[in-house]
């Protein structure tokens, strides 16, 4: 008799491949075949996973109608089910396997709409922060702010195209203005997503600001992260890229160096530590 | 007053974000309805709750890390008191728990601080995949023991007693060696856990394995069950044979209510929750839903 490891494995193999020969002595048919029964597993599978994708890449699902989706997610499941039972994390392969989807190989940019919803997807159950004021930087004096650190948001997230995958998922949001279109000749973006508060945000920047924030990100000061920024983009406008990244709620502590502090007689407290749990 | 005999009580609230202190509901008595709580219904729920008294939700859903449905649930909790379903612990897995899986469940029973936490009799994958779906064990001293461990690990972990679900199934194994109620009331005898009794899971797996609900309701341990779930299931047929789909998709059908009121006349009230998980309708409809099962849970009150 095999034990519960081995009954386990050849089900869980049956629920997403197929046939399972020895499950036959295993399970009483009552009526039907051993491998029907295990088919009303199979659907439960595949139809709820199936919603799941389709929850975390709604507007995937849009442009590719619900029957091609329905296929496509099968496939997937079949390739990559869930390692975890948090299925709003289920999905993080699904743009590599639509890349090499040869059925939606007509729709070039389908792989980056589904980076950009797993990214937005990413941003919305991130961790919370309070998003630093607008005008905060505006407050540093001129002489500090090279020295200035800054944290990222926890929910920064990005997305390089070659498509403008932004304009396509607008397209799909509600209040949507049918008359306007979006072409495919209109080019590739660089789209920063940010959730400082309950909603996701998302806002075009240039690969100089994208280079800022990855610098801000691992701790650099703002002299050095911009430097790293004109390096990589030798026409980056430092005060532009910081008022988009403001904006979008991308930064939430601004740090002083307590040594700047002290030669500037700064008595005002610049950074925000104040995060919610 | 015991778990078994239906009040409940979690230890003080201190994690919800707004709440004054001590004024956050803490205990779900046992003469109460309560439905899963579903993002739509959020708004309707806190204007006008009507029957329901408490909502559950499934762990799962909570186990990351920020965003807006955290802020809508601290809202709820801030008036109601919570039930912790999990759904993805694979209690009845034969490999070992996922010690992830299980911190982050505590994370969320600390979170939010609920009154009641269940998980199921079921496994639902093998290591590295999650199959999404509740699958039975056969019912052997070998399950029965990898059973008992993983819920003396999770009661350890969350410092409570948890309710363990009876399944739905739509098919048994021939080498099980004793009856469903039998190895449910071992499992209860050797962990000391609680039962979540669901009537629709009963009335799934009855039809579908050809037993009597009333000898399996007899079966059991009820003075153990902490909790009941009502629910709607499909009706399908394969080649000719009948399946019952324990789909969550549509109103909790006569015959769940008939066996529910049989229940509660052998085991006394118990916090009773609607699941509804497809199909979601209106609040007013579930809401209506909620009357009628708190009429039949307390009789005296007539349906809104």
């Amino acid at each position: 008799m095999p034990g519960v490891a081995a009954i386990q494995e050849m089900i869980g193999r049956a629920v997403l491949s197929g046939d399972e020969p020895a499950l036959a002595a295993l399970i009483d048919g009552r009526g039907l075949s051993p491998m029907q029964r295990i088919a009303i597993h199979r659907n439960n599978t595949l139809i709820t996973l199936t919603e799941a994708l389709g929850a975390n890449f709604p507007v995937v699902k849009a442009l590719v109608g619900e029957a091609f989706f329905a296929q496509t997610a099968r496939a997937f499941i079949r390739r990559a089910p869930p390692d975890s039972p948090v299925l709003s994390h289920y999905g993080e392969r699904f743009a590599d396997f639509l890349a090499g989807f040869e059925p939606a190989a007509k729709l070039p940019y389908l792989a980056d709409v589904a980076r950009l919803e797993w990214a937005r997807l990413g941003a919305l159950y991130a961790a919370d922060a309070r998003p630093a004021a607008h005008d905060t930087l505006a407050a540093v004096p001129p002489s500090v702010l090279p020295m200035v650190r800054c944290a990222v948001h926890p929910s920064f997230r990005f997305v390089v195209s070659a498509w403008p995958v932004d304009r396509i998922w607008d397209m799909h949001q509600p209040g949507w203005d049918e008359t306007e279109t979006v072409s495919l000749d209109e080019g590739g973006a660089t789209i920063l997503i940010c959730r400082p508060h309950d909603r996701v945000r998302m806002a075009r920047a240039d690969e100089g600001t994208l280079s800022l924030l990855f610098a801000l990100d691992m701790g650099q000061t703002l002299e050095t992260a911009a430097q790293a920024a004109t390096r990589g983009s030798p026409g980056f406008d430092l005060t532009g890229a910081l008022a988009c990244v403001l904006s979008l709620g991308l930064l939430t502590e601004i740090a002083v160096p307590q040594s700047a502090r002290d030669n500037h007689a700064l008595s005002t407290p610049l950074s925000h530590s104040e995060t919610s749990a | 007053m015991s778990l078994s005999q239906g009040l409940t009580r979690a230890p003080r609230p201190h994690a919800i974000p707004g709440a004054i202190p001590g004024a956050i509901p803490d205990a779900i008595p046992s003469a109460s309805v309560g439905v899963g709580l579903k993002p739509e219904h959020v708004d309707a729920l806190l204007a006008d709750p009507g029957s329901v008294s408490w909502v559950e939700i499934h762990a799962e859903n909570y186990m990351h890390p920020g965003g807006p449905q955290h802020r809508a649930l601290e809202t709820v909790r801030r008036d109601f008191p919570l039930s912790v379903h999990g759904v993805g612990l694979s209690l009845g897995g034969a490999h070992d728990l996922d010690g992830g899986h299980l911190s982050k469940l505590a994370a969320v029973v600390d979170r939010y601080q609920p009154a009641l936490v269940s998980e199921h009799l079921a496994w639902c994958g093998t290591v590295g995949t999650y199959l999404n779906d509740l699958l039975a064990v056969p019912y052997t001293d070998e399950s029965l023991d990898l059973l008992v461990r993983h819920i003396d690990q999770t009661q350890e972990a969350l410092g409570r007693r948890i309710l363990v679900e009876n399944p739905s199934r739509y098919f048994a194994f021939t080498i099980s060696d004793m009856e469903e109620t039998a190895f449910l009331t071992e499992m209860v005898r050797r962990t000391g856990c609680g039962l979540l009794l669901d009537v629709n899971n009963i009335v799934v797996s009855a039809g579908n394995l050809g037993f009597d609900p009333l000898d399996y309701l007899k079966g059991l341990p009820l003075d153990a069950v902490g909790e009941i779930h009502l629910a709607g299931h499909a009706v399908r047929h394969v080649d000719g044979v009948e399946i019952r789909i324990d789909d969550h998709g549509s109103a909790v059908s006569e015959t769940v209510l008939a066996l529910y009121e049989l229940t509660l006349r052998l085991a006394g009230p118990r916090p009773t929750l609607i699941e509804r998980d497809s199909n979601i309708p209106p609040w007013p409809e579930l809401a209506a839903e909620a009357a009628r099962v708190a009429s039949i849970l307390t009789p005296e009150r007539e349906p809104a």
